[in-house]
């Protein structure tokens, strides 16, 4: 609380009016009520700021995405996408873009302060045009059929993939790029299929685009037609973070987007989710509403 | 707000000794600091007139390593999936992915949320011999602080992205957090190779990070 930064007065100090009130005017606070005053958790919430600067996370901002309709009696639907191909954005109803604008002036990210924390979700089918097309791609496991013979499963690597990409030149949101150490998966991994590293997503999310599994398996082979389940409607959703270093970042809108169909590979010793091409054409999502949500929150 | 003399005011002609005055700024100084929670204006908590970790302290990871699990990497996985936990690496039960230490807690409420993607390989859930409903596979993820499970959930089933957290109330010390993943047992019917003998691969994790609230009161 309150400090004197003056010894007390001792005998054989001069004293007069002017170091006397000097003194006592030191207890005359003008209303400075700093950190020191402010010791550690002595707040009752009304002391709180509120609004913009608030103390522990300074902004936050939300918006519905997507095709808002939750009776999925409507919706968007995209076909696979190959390699060197620009991700779709999630779309609305009209269709439009849907994005997280951060204001006119951004939000500016600090090294060593701020904390920049997303969140979304959004409705999504995944489907395939025709029977079994994954068996013309690189998404299937040759497993030993019960009495000789192979036949060929889907392995459950395939899927489509979501990232985010974020506008941090200005609040005309026309310059959106992959969030760091996020890549657009078009950098040739094997043959001529695109991919990335999993090092290289770090915002990516996925949803499997197909179920199918052995009915009766006898120790480790196939005693009939493995069987395929729709995915039907689920939810695919993202939690990524940020904290910027070694200069500040500031944001001014963020957004999903998503492309597909994926698969694995490996090499190298690397692990890779790349495209496949091959089969793109047969592959399918709609997409319906979601949420996405943005903070940027004190470390400290 | 302005204070006024409340021992003794100074007066023209007064004698004076030190201890007049000294006693007057003890009494002052003595008010002053019973200024306490109830008095600060609202509102008047802002960045500025905190101190550094005052209310809450925040730990992360934005990427654990290269983001995947390292616990178990079979590189004998056929060209089209990831080297990854494979029936031959699997050591069962629960398997460290991040051990670290949240230094500096101060005691209160702790958060962690702890989100990944999980690859679980289902093709072989309904065997022969282990019975219906046979032997679906989870990924079963749990977090945990000084030892306590503050959550703990049976996880994703397919190749998709997973979440969960925990909070705890915790007393003031150093923390050690602790995050595992389990995948459920296979079916005695799972092939633990491919036709052309490559291995079976079953789970991983990938594109792993966390993040540990501190809420101090």
């Amino acid at each position: 609380m309150s400090r004197l930064t003056q010894p007390p007065v001792l005998d054989g100090d001069d004293i007069n009016a002017a170091s006397l009130n000097d003194r006592f005017a030191q207890f005359t606070q003008s209303g400075t009520l700093d950190s020191f005053n402010a010791r550690d958790a002595a707040f009752d919430l009304p002391q709180f700021k509120t609004g913009a600067g608030r103390p522990i996370t300074p902004e936050m901002a939300t918006t519905t995405i997507g095709y808002n309709l939750w009776k999925h009696s409507a919706y968007n639907t995209y076909t696979g996408q190959s390699t060197g191909a620009a991700p779709y954005v999630v779309q609305d109803g009209t269709p439009a873009t849907t994005v997280l604008s951060l204001g006119a002036a951004g939000w500016t990210i600090n090294p060593d302060e701020h904390l920049l924390r997303v969140y979304w979700d959004l409705s999504v089918r995944p489907r395939w045009e025709g029977t079994k097309p994954w068996n013309g791609g690189a998404l299937y496991f040759t497993l030993p059929q019960s009495g000789g013979g192979t036949v060929n499963v889907f392995s459950g690597y395939g899927c489509w993939a979501f990232w985010l990409q974020w506008d941090i030149t200005s609040n005309g949101l026309t310059n959106f790029v992959n969030v760091p150490s996020q890549l657009d998966f078009n950098t040739v991994v094997t043959g001529t299929r695109g991919g990335n590293a999993l090092s290289a997503c770090s915002s990516t999310s996925v949803v499997q685009n197909a179920l199918e599994y052995g009915d009766l398996i006898d120790n480790g082979e196939f005693t009939s037609t493995p069987v395929d389940t729709p995915v039907g409607w689920t939810s695919v959703d993202g939690a990524w973070f940020y904290a910027p270093t070694p200069s500040s970042v500031t944001v001014y809108g963020l957004r999903v987007v998503f492309s597909g169909p994926f698969g694995a590979h490996n090499a190298g010793g690397v692990n890779y989710l790349v495209r496949n091409d091959s089969v793109a054409s047969t592959a399918r999502l709609d997409t319906q509403a979601g949420t996405l949500q943005a903070m940027y929150m004190r470390v400290k | 707000m302005t204070k006024k003399w409340t021992q003794s005011q100074v007066r023209e002609g007064r004698s004076v000794s030190p201890d007049l005055f000294n006693q007057e700024l003890r009494a002052q100084q003595s008010s002053i600091t019973t200024l306490d929670r109830t008095q600060l204006p609202g509102s008047f908590v802002d960045e500025a007139r905190l101190k550094d970790y005052a209310l809450h302290q925040v730990w992360f990871d934005e990427r654990v390593g290269s983001g995947e699990q390292t616990n178990e990497v079979d590189t004998g996985v056929p060209a089209a999936a990831w080297e990854s936990s494979t029936i031959q690496t699997s050591r069962g039960g629960w398997r460290t992915l991040v051990e670290t230490t949240l230094t500096g807690f101060k005691g209160g409420s702790l958060f962690v949320e702890w989100s990944a993607n999980v690859y679980v390989n289902n093709i072989f859930s309904y065997g022969r011999n282990d019975g219906r409903p046979g032997t679906p596979n989870y990924m079963g993820m749990r977090i945990l602080v000084n030892g306590v499970n503050i959550g703990e959930r049976r996880g994703g089933g397919y190749h998709q992205q997973c979440r969960i957290f925990g909070s705890q109330l915790m007393p003031p010390g150093n923390l050690s957090l602790v995050l595992q993943w389990r995948d459920a047992e296979q079916s005695q019917d799972a092939a633990s190779t491919t036709s052309s003998g490559d291995r079976m691969p079953f789970a991983h994790l990938w594109n792993n990070r966390w993040l540990a609230i501190a809420r101090y009161r």
